[in-house]
């Protein structure tokens, strides 16, 4: 199948030790892939790290130390989640955070993190800006609001995988949405491009 | 060592949802693990065509997670079922249909899972429980329940290992931190009405009711993600496994409660091995049929009949675990309701005095078919010889019989039509005349209002008045072929609903009704139906609409499968008819399907494809559009 007409999305997010990429590391990575607007459940990745020291981030994230101990190190589970990704566009919501940590970590090993990466926040404000949420009351742009608008369960919040699966239902609404309205994909992508040059 | 999680989030929650519902309730974890990760998730909007009628199936079956999608058959898009949350859609593959029976439009946004079909067919092989849900849910091929075959109607003889596995069988138990969603779904699967929460060391803690579940849940006071324990009822009244029935009714009464937790010494502080419902409390004091129906002809007073009539529903109450036991049932019922009517007509002859000359009484209408399951009207009809005291006496003999009855706590009969005294008793000549003119001008003789008389049983007298009546009977409907086919007309009147969704019937135009009348739009057409080709075989002796859908599948072997289905789905009506009857001390008729379990609603909504089936298939059969 023609991969541009029909691109691999991976729908990912990732629970870290704080909000630094570069100092910061990497608990849990969840991911989902989309393709031709369905959550494919036959591809999806799920990873815990052992060897980042536990920090308040446990008390949201709700990992016990424990677990973690059971889980793989920084380069295990960033090397399979590269190969995971393969080429797939990167979505997250503020993906910014998560692709920059994960770059960071494929750096320390030697790789990097290329994909082009959309954003559901700003798919969503696109939206926003066309008109396309009138006549629906939108509380705001954050994951649990466009969970609220989509009707999304907010099942497994604030775990990796959790809220990949809860972005994966938004984004497929999204994209639908951004279809109709005549919004491409790709120009978001691009513009994401343009700002990261331009900074 | 380094590990990756073994199954993710994402998936677990998928499987954790259709857990929820059966049939994949009744798949064991890894299989449905197995059958989650086949999977999508598809965003539908409402309109969007999921697959046409008559395409072939593909890969994939949807099980709906929100929202709800519409079947509709053939070039009107008629209605053939809405289904909601858990239920699925497109997985005719799975019993072996190459194509799409209906067309399946998105009724409003929804989230699907569309699930591999090759993957949940081999699931399906493997699991005899998910094969027989499979076959209600997509014909009519009756399920045998869980709870028929855990309970059954066996002796109760406490402390034995027997007893004791049964007790565990239908134990739905969990810890106190298990979300009310989750003991609902466990309840359900299981078909329990009482969910009992337990401790680290498995001692009862409290207890979850289908009413708490309606009280807290349904009413919006609880989420249904909050834990058992913020709604469980405490403390849990317990019971040794040596206790009687009769311990276990006298506790019950006691504290006011319908459910009793069996523990290993009968403290709160041992362990729970088991629940003791106010079901299994009364089958095992129900009370022998036949010394039953012996103290019925010894009863010396109305009131003792009323007892006995109590007694009786307490024990079809017990025994009718599922549509299976409906034949036998009704076969109990009928003779001993028959019985009472008997001991009536006794004490009445005695006011009486002695008859001045023949007669016979006959039931009519359901009572006649022997259908009476619930307190029916005892309806009865009296016929007697030409001459007029004999007719006055019978008269008033009927008239003695419905106030006894009445006061046996048997619905009162329908007043007599002031207009006309004698429709109830006649002489032979008058009875000839009536249906005369009744086959000549069922129009002007209202018709649809004389059904009952088609139903004639005699229960007393000589029953040889009936078959002078019959044959004359016979003779006028063999002159008129078409007085039949006038009949199947009238029995087209009242269709069933469609479907039922989220605890609605809902009918062919799309209208959803809270309640539904289960004789006139279930119970009524197939006895209708089945009266019509009863007739139409030239048979005027009354039988049972079972019987008589019986014998209508020998004499028109094209149809035998839609009789066949049609006796199914007429016995699932009765079962629901006669739990709701005999729970509610009424006549069962008024049914709330949001009250079913919903491997119940499933088993009722098939019924209603079946008397569907069944009347489109007269309609065509008298010529008649469907």
């Amino acid at each position: 199948m023609d991969s541009k007409a029909d691109p691999r999305y991976v729908v990912f997010d990732c629970e870290t030790t704080g909000l630094d990429p570069a100092k910061d590391g990497i608990l849990t990575i969840g991911a989902v892939a989309v393709r031709g607007g369905e959550i494919c459940l036959d591809d999806e990745f799920d990873a815990i790290l052992s060897d980042w020291r536990m920090t308040s981030a446990v008390l949201v994230h709700g990992i016990t130390q424990a677990e973690a101990a059971r889980g793989e190190t920084e380069g295990q589970a960033v090397n399979k989640f590269l190969d995971y990704v393969g080429d797939a566009v990167l979505v997250g919501h503020h993906v910014g955070f998560d692709q920059k940590i994960v770059a960071h970590a494929a750096r320390r090993l030697g790789r990097d993190l290329p994909n082009p990466a959309l954003d559901t926040m700003r798919i969503a404000l696109a939206l926003e800006e066309c008109g396309a949420f009138e006549g629906r009351e939108i509380r705001g742009f954050d994951l649990d609001s466009l969970g609220a608008l989509f009707d999304v369960e907010p099942h497994d919040r604030h775990t990796a995988s959790g809220d990949a699966f809860i972005t994966a239902q938004i984004f497929i609404r999204l994209e639908r949405m951004a279809r109709k309205t005549g919004i491409t994909l790709a120009n978001l992508i691009e513009r994401d491009d343009e700002e990261r040059e331009a900074r | 060592m380094a590990v990756a999680l073994k199954t993710s989030a994402i998936i677990l929650r998928v499987a954790d949802f259709l857990k929820g519902f059966p049939p994949f309730s009744y798949l064991p974890d890894e299989a449905l693990l197995e059958l989650a990760r086949s999977g999508r998730v598809q965003f539908c909007e409402k309109g969007e065509i999921l697959f046409e009628q008559g395409t072939t199936h593909g890969r994939y079956f949807y099980v709906i997670n929100k929202g709800s999608v519409r079947l509709v058959r053939g070039e009107a898009q008629k209605l053939s079922d809405l289904r909601g949350p858990g239920d699925f859609v497109g997985a005719g593959a799975v019993l072996g249909e190459e194509s799409h029976t209906d067309s399946a439009l998105v009724d409003e946004d929804s989230i699907l899972y569309a699930l591999d079909a090759s993957v949940f067919t081999r699931l399906c092989a493997e699991s005899p429980q998910v094969s027989r849900f499979l076959k209600v849910y997509f014909a009519s091929e009756e399920a045998e329940t869980e709870t028929a075959h855990q309970q059954g109607p066996s002796g109760w003889r406490g402390g034995t290992e027997e007893h004791l596995a049964r007790l565990k069988a239908g134990m739905v138990a969990g810890p106190a931190t298990q979300t009310v969603r989750e003991a609902a779904s466990a309840m359900s699967a299981a078909d329990s009405p009482v969910f009992l929460v337990v401790g680290t060391d498995g001692q009862p803690a409290g207890v979850v009711t289908e009413t708490d579940l309606r009280n807290e849940i349904a009413t919006g006071r609880v989420p249904t993600e909050a834990a058992v324990r913020d709604i469980m009822r405490r403390p849990v009244i317990t019971v040794s496994p040596q206790a009687t029935p009769q311990d276990a009714l006298l506790e019950m009464i006691r504290h006011g409660i319908r459910h009793l937790c069996v523990t290993e010494d009968g403290t709160p502080q041992s362990r729970a091995l088991g629940m003791i419902s106010e079901n299994s409390v009364s089958l095992a004091q129900r009370r022998d049929p036949l010394a039953l129906g012996q103290e019925i002809r010894r009863a010396d007073s109305p009131s003792s009949l009323r007892a006995m009539g109590e007694e009786l529903d307490l024990l079809l109450a017990g025994d009718l675990l599922s549509p299976d036991d409906i034949p036998w049932g009704t076969r109990l019922a009928a003779e001993t309701r028959r019985a009472m009517f008997r001991r009536a007509e006794f004490w009445a002859r005695e006011k009486a005095g002695p008859a001045p000359g023949s007669f016979a009484l006959a039931l009519t209408g359901q009572a006649g078919r022997g259908e009476m399951l619930t307190a029916t009207t005892m309806a009865a009809a009296g016929l007697t010889a030409d001459d007029e005291k004999t007719r006055a006496w019978t008269h008033e003999l009927l008239g003695r019989i419905d106030e006894f009855l009445a006061a046996a706590g048997f619905p009162a009969a329908p007043t007599p039509d002031p207009q006309e005294p004698g429709a109830r008793c006649r002489t032979i000549g008058e009875w000839n005349e009536f249906f005369r003119s009744l086959v000549r001008d069922p129009m002007g003789g209202e018709i649809w209002k004389q059904m009952t008389f088609f139903d004639l049983s005699v229960v007393a007298g000589h029953p040889a008045l009936l078959e002078t009546v019959f044959s004359a009977l016979r003779e006028e409907m063999g002159a008129r072929p078409n007085f039949v086919r006038l009949l199947a007309n009238d029995a087209l009147g009242n269709l069933p609903p469609v479907t039922i969704y989220e605890g609605y019937a809902v009918e062919a135009d799309g209208l959803a009704r809270e309640t539904i009348d289960l004789q006139a739009y279930a119970l009524g057409p197939v006895s209708d139906v089945a009266r019509v080709f009863h007739l139409d075989g030239g048979n005027l002796r009354t039988t049972g609409t079972l019987e008589r859908l019986t014998a209508a599948a020998v004499r028109f072997p094209q149809g035998a499968d839609v009789f066949a289905q049609g006796a199914r789905a007429f016995g699932v009506a009765q079962y629901f008819r006669a739990g709701q009857g005999l729970r509610g001390g009424d006549d069962g008729r008024e049914l709330r399907p949001a009250t079913l379990s919903r491997t119940d609603q499933v088993k009722l909504k098939s019924a209603f494809r079946d008397i569907g089936a069944l009347i489109a298939f007269t309609a065509n059969h008298y010529g008649f559009k469907g």
